[in-house]
């Protein structure tokens, strides 16, 4: 029996598996998470424009909560600034999600997505996140004019899912 | 003339570092090869979540033109902090080696060889105990992904060599550059290894087999 053979041939496999297994697997996306992209959006009656928003609190609205500091300020404009878009969570536990929009005039906004979702496997590295296809919605009209879903499936990306009249 | 003395002082020196015998035999049996590859066994070492098997077959339907097939089996058992997953399919390659051995030395019996395979394979993967976290809204717990079959298909060019260890037993290795063609699209979640070709979110992938082959004597080739 040969053992040179044995021992050079097992060398040299053993070098290219080991240059195999040293590659790696793409990176993971966005940290945030899957979360809806809207943007604020003001018409002076001939064309329409982004609007920076001055004074704004966003909270999540949980139905089930006791007190209302439960509810979990998303975006406030005193820490962050004033802002134009804003990217908000949805809920995996129910098919609908709640914010409420604080416009520091006493006057409230409620806006409400109701939709379906499913479970992605982003990568086996990363693991797996949750997208959604939003449905329907309600708002109420104190401050925001109206809503329009630009792009109802959510997924990672910077992409604007829904307009804000205000 | 010179680039053909450069080609064979290229090929010899490979020879000598993989160190093939070449040893001048009057008489050889001829048959089908038999193998199973040794490198599987080392694998789960290099990556636990992978085992599987693979046996290979070949017979020298023409002068130095084998026909050959592989078959195997490779499972994939992956467990973390947010979700198991499991995998499992077995897989076939067909085609045909090229044994250029005999242009070095005509009485040689081992092999050096190009070849050139199709494989496809079918499996299913699953996934079980999925978590995802939420701060926010509060975490996800229990998900699960149901079996899902999948196929896919490729191609290999190859590259290797083999020599004769005792009697019509034969020790060789052969390093193949992968190129997928397809494979079934699965838009909940990709799987984690493709049997019998590797990670599938590359194109182009890298294999190596390390077998044990036993010749079975049929005939004898003079």
């Amino acid at each position: 029996m040969n053992w040179r053979i044995i021992f050079k041939n097992t060398a040299i496999v053993a070098l290219l598996s080991l240059f195999i297994y040293a590659c790696d697997a793409p990176p993971c996306d966005d940290p945030d998470g899957v979360q809806v992209n809207m943007g604020f959006y003001y018409s002076d009656g001939n064309s329409l424009k982004d609007t920076l928003i001055d004074t704004l609190n966003v909270f999540l609205y949980k139905e089930n909560s006791s007190s209302e500091d439960d509810h979990i300020i998303m975006y406030s404009s005193n820490i962050q600034g004033a802002t134009s878009t804003l990217a908000l969570p949805l809920s995996m536990i129910v098919d609908s999600s709640t914010y409420i929009f604080d416009f520091g005039t006493k006057s409230f906004d409620t806006l409400t997505l109701k939709y379906s979702q499913y479970i992605h496997l982003e990568s086996h590295e990363c693991g797996f996140v949750n997208f959604y296809n939003i449905e329907s919605y309600k708002i109420t009209n104190n401050q925001i004019d109206s809503i329009w879903i630009r792009k109802d499936l959510v997924e990672y990306g910077d992409e604007e899912n829904i307009k804000i009249y205000y | 003339m010179a680039m053909k003395r450069i080609l064979r002082y290229i090929i010899n020196l490979t020879l000598l570092f993989t160190s093939i015998g070449v040893k001048a035999q009057k008489q050889e049996w001829q048959g089908i090869s038999v193998g199973a590859d040794l490198s599987r066994f080392v694998v789960p070492f290099i990556d636990s979540t992978r085992y599987g098997w693979e046996f290979s077959g070949d017979y020298e339907i023409l002068k130095d033109l084998f026909i050959a097939a592989e078959i195997g089996s490779e499972s994939t058992h992956l467990t973390n902090s947010n979700y198991d997953y499991s995998s499992s399919g077995g897989y076939t390659r067909l085609g045909a080696d090229y044994n250029f051995m005999k242009h070095l030395d005509e009485k040689s019996t081992d092999k050096l060889f190009v070849g050139l395979r199709y494989g496809f394979t079918t499996f299913y993967h699953e996934a079980d105990n999925i978590s995802i976290t939420d701060d926010n809204w509060g975490n996800y717990t229990g998900g699960k992904i149901e079996k899902n079959w999948l196929a896919a298909n490729w191609l290999e060019i190859g590259l290797g060599m083999r020599a004769k260890l005792i009697n019509n037993f034969y020790l060789g290795w052969s390093a193949r550059v992968r190129v997928k063609i397809g494979v079934t699209k699965d838009t909940v979640m990709a799987p984690y290894s493709i049997p019998g070709y590797g990670q599938p979110w590359n194109n182009t992938w890298m294999g190596i087999n390390y077998s044990l082959y036993y010749k079975i004597p049929i005939y004898k080739k003079k």
